[in-house]
This record gives structure tokens, sequence and C-alpha cells, in this order.
């Protein structure tokens, strides 16, 4: 059974119906980074960067989820507009995102690599650690690591929570038990962002609050799609 | 092909007596071809010869696979005085038109030859190169890539079709273009072409990773079977070949007369220290089991280094 995917990166595009200055918007614009003909524009809530070119399409990357996407998009919307420019919020599209996952075993990826067939699985060590593989029915691409890590870039979460439905029966007659040091890797790596997590909401909210109880709020923060039992 | 043979012997194989220009058979003696034409070439041209005074009269021998018959006739430099003009200069131009598509396959099979003789590569891996590099500019899915690019990764995929893979660092080490760059064209053209290329084992670098160290073959081939039991064992996981082939070759080198450090490795195999210091403490706890048994042990296992 594998464990709850968790969506960690979105990547959506909009358009607001008009030419846009680049200069003026770096200028005058807050939080905005003018390079090489596009502007940047780091948003903190929710936590994400807008790629704004002149031609008035603008691309979101680092959200949680779509309605935070969303959100995003109307922030930026809203600054280009007082800005002075005539915008409209058009042809908001989430085009890609990315979601992890973690099987409860490790791979053996040169056994995995070899049983498929070469235009799904791509595995080349001395240039990445983990087999590419690319699906064609639900559109997505999994890179699959020996730790039993899988990640899914795929245009929906319906796409990806069936991406690993079809790659689970797949990868699992390749398992190996996970070495303990590996195992404890793991877990130092979640306590760790737990730590830092509680650091950062007690920066929050001024230090007076100290620690939130437990990690248990910051569920809502990320899109979590649970799978439920695979046979 | 036997065109010709014996009337008495058909199976017979010919035998070619070019003292007197005679096919022979060799059961019954009888000549079955008289005054057959060597068609070999007239003289022989050295690399180091200058091009003024080359007595061959029909020039280099066709490429025949790859530049499409390249059969034109090419106005040679004046020889006596009467092929100045008034100016001092020739005459009569030599005006050789090769065409655009040949000019670019020309200049990166010259691209390939260099970087192949920098490591010495046999004439079968040039080939297949060759013929791979056209393959690819005739399909045009890579037109936008710098055509350097599109050779060094033939040129990698070219070592690992004939067995004998270089690794990525390798081919970089003779090309001037970047590891990402060239690892990007071999994804690209692998599916372009469809071509097949097996997975990269420890074993494939060992010989010339052990000569390059000068160590001897007793060290390699237990290096060898260190790397395989090391990944049969998946002591390993998610560590390149090449880093496990060389933390195998750093045990069984401390392990024998030959000791190697790890930066020589290191040099060597294009790997980092850290990298086989690494994969070193993941095999350590269990080098009694993946040296094979009948390895003379100069310095035994419970005195190798500590990763």
């Amino acid at each position: 059974m594998a464990g709850d995917i968790s969506i960690k990166n979105l990547m959506s595009t909009f358009s607001v119906c008009c030419p846009l200055d680049l200069k003026k918007i770096g200028m005058e614009g807050i939080n905005v980074e003018h390079k090489n003909g596009i502007v940047h524009k780091r948003f903190r809530n929710p936590k994400a960067t807008c790629t704004i070119y002149s031609s008035g399409k603008v691309s979101i990357m680092g959200n949680n989820s779509e309605e935070d996407a969303k959100k995003t998009a109307r922030q930026c919307a809203r600054m280009l507009q007082k800005l002075g420019f005539r915008v409209r919020l058009n042809n908001f599209k989430v085009v890609n995102m990315l979601g992890t996952c973690t099987m409860p075993f490790g791979i053996k990826l040169a056994q995995f690599a070899k049983k498929q067939p070469r235009d799904k699985a791509d595995y080349e060590p001395e240039l990445h650690p983990a087999v590419t593989y690319r699906l064609k029915s639900p559109r997505a691409t999994l890179k699959i690591f020996s730790t039993g890590s899988i990640t899914v870039i795929a245009p929906c979460v319906e796409n990806i929570s069936q991406a690993i439905k079809q790659i689970y029966p797949l990868v699992e007659p390749h398992s190996t038990k996970l070495q303990e040091d590996v195992i404890a890797k793991k877990k130092m790596k979640k306590v760790k962002k737990q730590t830092r997590r509680k650091l950062e909401d007690s920066e929050n909210t001024g230090g007076g609050k100290g620690s939130r109880g437990g990690t248990s709020s910051r569920k809502d923060n990320k899109s979590r799609a649970p799978l439920g039992v695979i046979n | 092909m036997n065109r010709v043979s014996c009337p008495h012997h058909p199976e017979a194989n010919l035998i070619e007596d070019y003292h007197a220009g005679d096919m022979i058979c060799p059961q019954c003696g009888l000549v079955v071809v008289d005054r057959c034409i060597d068609v070999g070439s007239e003289w022989r041209t050295f690399s180091n010869d200058k091009a003024t005074s080359d007595p061959s009269r029909v020039g280099a021998a066709e490429n025949p696979l790859l530049s499409g018959g390249d059969l034109s006739t090419i106005i040679g430099k004046p020889s006596g005085s009467s092929g100045y003009g008034e100016n001092g200069q020739a005459k009569y131009q030599n005006r050789k038109q090769v065409s655009s598509s040949d000019r670019a396959l020309l200049s990166a099979f010259r691209e390939i030859s260099h970087m192949s003789d920098r490591i010495n590569l046999p004439r079968t891996i040039v080939d297949r190169t060759n013929g791979l590099f056209k393959q690819v500019h005739e399909q045009r899915s890579l037109r936008g890539r710098s055509n350097d690019a599109i050779a060094a990764a033939c040129l990698y995929i070219a070592c690992r079709q004939e067995g004998v893979p270089r690794t990525f660092k390798e081919i970089c080490a003779v090309s001037r273009v970047s590891k990402k760059e060239i690892g990007r064209c071999f994804k690209l053209i692998i599916r372009a072409i469809e071509a097949n290329v097996s997975l990269i084992n420890s074993g494939d670098f060992m010989s010339r990773f052990c000569s390059n160290l000068s160590l001897p073959t007793s060290v390699q081939k237990a290096a060898t079977y260190v790397a395989n039991k090391a990944v049969e064992l998946d002591l390993v996981p998610g560590r390149s070949p090449i880093s496990v082939a060389a933390a195998a070759i750093y045990m069984a080198s401390q392990a024998s007369k030959e000791k190697r450090s790890q930066k020589e490795i290191g040099d060597i195999a294009g790997v980092a220290e850290i990298t086989i210091k690494q994969s070193y403490r993941l095999m350590f706890p269990k080098a009694m089991d993946l040296f094979p048994e009948d390895f003379k042990f100069v310095t035994r296992v419970e005195d190798l280094p500590a990763p």
C-alpha cells in the first residue's frame, strides 16, 4: 500500500489581455525583479513566484494547491491593475503539478529499468540517480528513486494518482528492504521539516504564541490526496 | 565473393597468386583466372607526406555510406609556369563545390576523428559514430543543437553500443561541450533514432581504470568481483556504477601490494574523492563477503583503512 501523495509545486499560466510595460513594473512594483526582459514577482501569502512577460502572459510557480494558484493569479492581476494597466484575468490554466509519494520499500532501479520498454523507462545513473518513466495514458512523467520515493509531474491530481496506481504493480516486484540508515535519514528529514515549520510559525505570529498544537495545523497548506488501499 | 570457381571443385576457395596475377584452385592446381587485375591502390599515402608530390591518380577512397558519392572534378594546383597568369596568381582557381549538407557532415566527421584520436578509439567505433551522426543529421529532429554536442553524444553512444562504454566525463574531456549538453543530446538522439543501449556496468570500466593506475590483473579481477558482489548484495543503492567501481578498486588495491589512494583513483575515474569515500563506507562493513575466495590478501580485511 502506497503512502499519501502530497502536491509540492504547481505551475499555472494566465493572461492579462493587454501588453505590459516591464520597466514600469520593475520600478514601481513591490517585490519585483526585472531581469533579461522578464519580471519576476514573489508573493508571500501564498508563497509563489510569478513570471511576467511583456506580451501580458504570466506564469506562476511554487504554489501548493489549485485554489492557492488562483489566489496568487488574482493577487498578481490586482497588482498590475493598481499600476495602471487595463487587466483582465483571462485563461487561467493549471499546466503542471509535482506530486511526491513514498513507497514503503526500496526499489532496485537497474532491475526495474531492464524489464521496462526502452521508450517508457529511462535510466542513466551517470546523469540522474532516478529512473524517468513516461506514461501516455494518464499523461505523466514519474521519477522513481532507489529509496522508494516517486515524484510525478502531471497536469492534474487525478492523473497523478492514476499514474501512481499504474506504477505500483510495476515497481513492487523489484522492491528491496531499505537500509537502516536510509530509514533513519528519512525520519530525520521529516522531523527537521516539522521543527523548521514550528520556527516559521512562531515567527509569523510575532513569537507571541510559541508553537501551535503540534503540526496538525499545517495540513491544510498542502493538498493531500489519500490513495486508499491498492489491491 | 566467388563468382568464378574451379570447374572440377566448385566448393574450393580460389587462392590468388598476385605475383603472376592468377587465381589457382588449391585442390587440383588449375589456373582458373589469369591476368586478374589487382584493384588495390597504386600508391600508398602516408599522413605526414607533403601534399605537393602525390602521384596517386585516383585520389582518396570514396566514403560511400556517408557523403553521398562525391564524384566531382577538381582543378589541381598549377604545375608549370604556364599555370600562372599575369598577376602571379593561378590562372584557374580550384572551386571545389562541396554541397552544403556534406559540408556539415564533413566538418563533424573531422571533429569526431579528432576526439576519438585523443582517447585512442579504434576505427570501428569512429565508423559507427560517423554512421550515427549521419542518421541523426538526416532525421533533422536535433536541428538546433550544436554539431559538436551531437558528435560527442554520438561518440558516447557508439562506445556503448560496441560494448566498451566511456563515461560522460571522459567524452567531456575530449570535447568542448559541457556534460549537461552531451547528456541532453544523448537522450534526444536515443529517442530520435530509437537506438538500443544497454545499462552500464561497473565491470566495463575496470580494465581501463586499472591499467591507467598500473594495477596488476589480479587486483583488477578482484575489483571486478567486489563491484559485482556489492551491487548483487545491494549495498550501494542509488550509486552510479562508476563510483562503485572506483570504491571497489580502492578496496582491492588497499588489500593487495599495489595500494592506490582515493585521490589517484578519483583522478583516473573522474569521481570525486568524497564520492569514493561514501561508496567505500557503504561497502566496508561487508568487506569479508565481497572479496573472491582465492584472493591473496597482503593486507588483511581487518586492517583495511576505515572509511
